[in-house]
């Protein structure tokens, strides 16, 4: 049996996230502020805007402070010369182990957000579809897609 | 002598037309309607420029649509350019071809003609190119064509003489349905829940167009007529609609024949539409051998080939069925026939007994709620019928502990099986090198139960996707050697 895969993503991938949620989160908040304004034109109920926007505040909490954090901590990836081995996940963890002889190409990608930060992405695809490693150091990012390029095409050699 | 750009046979316009007319044919009803609405003393006007506008756009373009198609052999591709106003070209390599697929239906067979769909890994769900009507030998010619020299190219490199012409071939296996096993295949096909849906979609349409009188006065004799009235004309119409799924069955798999030359797979079937299929054997990601609800009792299976290849119009997608009906104890010999090296035998292991709490929970809660709230309103309203609901929570253990039981896994050197239950207990046999990445997939619970879920990916048509394939709740410990393993 071996250990689990040892490599962290970039630090920042936290900012990112808690970002792009928080985006959701504010859209959410206007909703909720809407509802107010609502109910205090037309007969609606006011317990209806006050339940959703503790709903609201709960999701908030769950998806801007509490579950980026544990997503970064339990993010692993480790690639090694005949294998990309991925761990991810906060309520169903996923191990996921790509042969290397199957990736037909490797990209780095970036967003608005990320490229902010200087992070990037490495999609490694196979035909059975594709895996992403997320938010990298660009510098990283790059060294590891040339990597696997690298060691794809030599075992390709080997078949 | 393929080399040179050729055409498709002129029948080919008609289907052309009968294409367009097919993508047209709401837009030319709503102008048809409205000039007949319309049509005053200026009628024969209207009626012209209706005319002149559809032979403009349905039957010019047919016309110069099959004019301007040409497909031919040149340097390892299939080649075809076509196009009115844009000329697209369209450059297939030999070897990226998956599967060849030729049909004849009613018009095809009248000129002694075929229809020629050829399909490669990726793209969208269509076929990657189609070929509307050729000559039957022209199909045969093309398809020798094709795969004469990519499987040239790939003999090379393993020393093995191969098939060089393939209608001259020597048959080593030949499997017929017959005519017996074909009315069973009818008979246990489930597929009357997909007609009931097509009728019900049909009605829908239908409906709008039916007069409410009509609806009343039906309902006031049925109520009239009394209630064994009502159930006989439900009887009936679930009768009519199996029957339809039977004889649709009947018509897909008639005179359904398997044949295996050398490392080359060919299939043909029905009766209206004759399709053929030619699968190498290479080509096969993965085998799925199904026992459906209907035909388990009966120790009936149907076997599927996955193809990164598509049949096209298949519903299926990337599956071809391979063999419609067969005994489960003759799936052995089946094997050793059509698909030499896949194992015959393996070591099949069973999930562990405590996963069965698992597959259990999993149905019942679901059921518990729906149950308890029947009761709960059955309290009020039609108390004590409502407390029949209880009797759900035994029929969803039963489910449960028919999912449990059908879950296992099997391994050989070269093989990974994967065994689990829907509705249809499935068996899925994948050879190694086509496991494209294999993960281990765990919830909270499962973690506490030592448990995980199997998924292994395989190439598939559709691009940037793959076919999974799971077997839930596995000891932990074998998930993780089965991921690991190089």
């Amino acid at each position: 049996m071996r250990s689990q895969p040892k490599d962290r993503i970039h630090q920042d991938a936290l900012k990112v996230w808690r970002i792009t949620e928080g985006i959701v989160a504010i859209i959410a908040m206007l909703v909720a502020i809407a509802l107010f304004v609502i109910a205090g034109l037309t007969p609606m109920p006011m317990w209806i805007p006050i339940i959703f926007t503790m709903l609201v505040l709960l999701m908030t909490y769950v998806i801007v402070v509490w579950a980026p954090r544990i997503r970064w901590y339990r993010w692993r990836y480790e690639v090694r010369e005949n294998e990309i081995d991925l761990l991810h996940g906060i309520w169903w963890t996923h191990r996921t182990l790509v042969p290397m002889v199957k990736v037909q190409h490797v990209d780095t990608e970036q967003g608005p957000l990320l490229r902010r930060y200087g992070l990037a992405t490495v999609k490694v695809t196979t035909a059975g579809g594709s895996h992403e490693i997320p938010a990298l150091s660009m510098e990283d990012a790059e060294h590891l897609r040339d990597r696997i390029a690298v060691l794809a095409r030599v075992t390709e050699d080997d078949e | 002598m393929m080399n040179e750009p050729r055409r498709l046979h002129p029948l080919a316009m008609v289907f052309m037309f009968g294409e367009s007319v097919k993508n047209g044919l709401i837009p030319l009803l709503a102008v048809i309607f409205g000039a007949v609405r319309k049509s005053g003393a200026y009628g024969w006007l209207i009626w012209l420029v209706l005319s002149v506008l559809f032979v403009v756009f349905f039957i010019l373009p047919s016309v110069l649509g099959w004019l301007r198609y040409h497909y031919w052999v040149e340097d390892g591709e299939l080649r075809i350019e076509h196009g009115i106003f844009f000329k697209h070209h369209r450059y297939i390599r030999k070897e990226r071809i998956q599967t060849i697929n030729r049909s004849v239906n009613v018009l095809h067979r009248m000129f002694g003609l075929e229809k020629m769909n050829i399909e490669t890994a990726g793209g969208s769900g269509e076929p990657e190119a189609t070929l509307a009507a050729i000559k039957i030998e022209e199909g045969q010619r093309l398809e020798a064509a094709i795969y004469q020299k990519s499987e040239n190219k790939s003999n090379e490199k393993k020393h093995e003489p191969g098939p060089q012409q393939l209608e001259n071939e020597t048959v080593d296996a030949e499997k017929h349905l017959s005519t017996k096993d074909l009315l069973i295949a009818g008979l246990t096909s489930g597929k009357i829940g997909v007609v009931l849906l097509i009728v019900g979609a049909i009605y829908s349409q239908v409906q709008q167009f039916i007069p409410d009188e009509f609806y009343e006065d039906t309902f006031h004799r049925l109520f009239a007529s009394g209630i064994q009235f009502i159930v006989v004309i439900i009887v009936l119409i679930a009768f009519l609609a199996w029957l339809s799924a039977v004889m649709g069955t009947v018509l897909v798999y008639w005179r359904f024949i398997l044949v295996r030359k050398g490392k080359e797979l060919q299939t043909v079937s029905g009766l209206l539409e004759r399709r053929r299929i030619v699968l190498p054997l290479h080509r096969i990601q993965a085998l799925r051998i199904v026992d459906g609800i209907l035909r388990q009792p009966f120790g009936f299976v149907t076997v599927y080939a996955e193809s990164a290849g598509g049949t096209g119009n298949d519903k299926e997608g990337d599956s071809i069925i391979l063999f419609p009906l067969l005994k489960r104890k003759d799936v052995p010999r089946f094997l050793e026939e059509f698909v030499p090296g896949y194992p015959t035998d393996m070591d099949v292991s069973p999930v562990p007994k405590r996963a069965l709490y698992r597959y259990v929970i999993r149905i019942l809660v679901p059921m518990a709620i729906v149950a308890a709230a029947i009761v709960i309103m059955g309290y009020f309203w039609f108390w004590p019928w409502g407390a029949l609901a209880v009797l759900l929570l035994p029929i969803a253990y039963a489910i449960g502990y028919a999912h449990y039981h059908s879950a296992a896994w099997g391994t050989t050197d070269r093989f990974r099986m994967l065994r689990f239950r829907t509705l249809n207990r499935t068996t899925v046999i994948v050879p190694r090198r086509n496991i494209q990445t294999r993960t281990m997939r765990q919830s909270w619970f499962q973690k506490r139960g030592r448990l995980a879920t199997y998924q292994l990916t395989v190439m598939s048509k559709m691009a940037g996707t793959g076919k999974k394939f799971q077997v839930k709740h596995l000891d932990k410990a074998d998930v993780q050697e089965l991921i690991e393993e190089q």
